[in-house]
């Protein structure tokens, strides 16, 4: 003992003191963090990898939709085109059409037979009712004209916005 | 003789580097050690780099917790337009089955209608189509007295039914004179869609 010296313990002791906290502070602290945030990041990543794939694959669903609606988007364009051909006044209100009116039996069916062969206009409101009171017309030959008290047929379209993301 | 000690003087300085060499020797292996952890943490990186392809785009050479909150950033971003996205698909499926449901409602009409026509006269007093709300049809179906059954009204509601309509009907038979007539109100209980 004599021989190492008092000092000298004191310097070893010093020196490994400097050592462990040296590797606490540069090497363990900084390792545990740095796995901690790997693991924060690759948890995060995956998340968002996963959120990712959900977004495409919800952006592609919305893009089919939007082809088929627009492949038929002409079917306003004709709807205005035969309600115009039958010299019905109606009012356009953006993607809507509505219509107020008495209509002989032959435009009302008209109306009817486009409608129900389509497959983007969705009728939001149909009140129609028979002008005449009909018992007192059934052995009659002609069938009475019909109200319309509301006609509103709107195009089934995709939010633009929303499209373009 | 003199026994002079000529380093006498110079013992301490020795002392002195003799410590600072050890200290400069006992952290070479912590910054060795500091540099592998650096190494490691760049080989996760490029292996989250290449696990992960769309999150790719957003790793570069930042801090770790910058390049997360950039990535938890974007993905409250990717989940908000997803859900944005989804709702505008809910949308347009339920605008679709409702749009093919009026269709089929007044579609079996015509159907029904240019089936009988040449043997019953079929007249339409009221046609009510709202959204959310339950359709309705009023109309008096006539036949002529030969005829036990009212063709056009059967098959109507037995085709609303085969469609997936649940109907409830209220319906009255008049005689008059040569004819049978059946007045008829059909409500299709299509509130939900």
């Amino acid at each position: 003992m004599n021989k190492i010296g008092v000092n000298r313990i004191w310097g070893i002791i010093i020196a490994l003191v400097i050592l462990i906290t040296a590797f606490v502070l540069f090497n363990l602290l900084t390792y545990l963090k740095m796995d901690r945030q790997i693991k924060d990041l690759e948890q995060t990543a995956m998340t968002y990898n996963t959120n990712y794939k959900i977004f495409l694959e919800a952006s592609g669903n919305l893009r089919d939709y939007n082809k088929q609606v627009s492949e038929k988007a002409y079917e306003m364009e004709e709807l205005e085109k035969m309600m115009k051909m039958i010299v019905l006044n109606y009012r356009k209100n953006g993607s809507k059409i509505i219509f107020t009116g008495a209509v002989n039996p032959e435009q009302f069916s008209n109306i009817l037979n486009y409608i129900s062969n389509a497959k983007t206009l969705k009728i939001n409101k149909l009140d129609a009712q028979s002008q005449a009171e009909l018992p007192l017309l059934i052995g009659e030959s002609d069938t009475p004209d019909m109200y319309i008290k509301e006609l509103e047929i709107e195009l089934i379209q995709i939010n633009d916005k929303i499209l373009e993301g | 003789m003199v026994d002079i000690n000529l380093y006498k003087k110079k013992k301490p300085k020795l002392k002195l580097t003799t410590v600072l060499v050890l200290i400069a020797i006992l952290l070479l292996p912590v910054l060795a050690l500091r540099l592998t952890i650096e190494t490691i943490k760049q080989t996760n990186l490029a292996e989250i780099k290449g696990k992960y392809q769309y999150a790719r785009t957003y790793i570069g050479d930042d801090d770790i917790e910058v390049i997360t909150s950039r990535i938890k950033s974007e993905n409250t971003k990717v989940v908000s337009q997803t859900n944005t996205i989804k709702a505008e698909i809910e949308r347009i499926k339920k605008d679709l089955v409702y749009a093919g449901l009026t269709s089929d409602f007044i579609n079996e009409l015509g159907i029904q209608f240019d089936r009988y026509k040449a043997n019953e006269k079929i007249f339409l007093e009221a046609m009510n189509i709202t959204r959310g709300k339950d359709f309705f049809l009023k109309y008096y179906n006539v036949n002529s007295k030969n005829f036990d059954n009212h063709q056009f009204s059967e098959e109507l509601k037995k085709a609303y039914e085969t469609n997936g309509l649940s109907l409830t009907t209220n319906q009255v038979t008049i005689d008059f004179m040569l004819v049978n007539i059946l007045q008829e109100e059909i409500t299709a209980k299509t509130a939900k869609y």
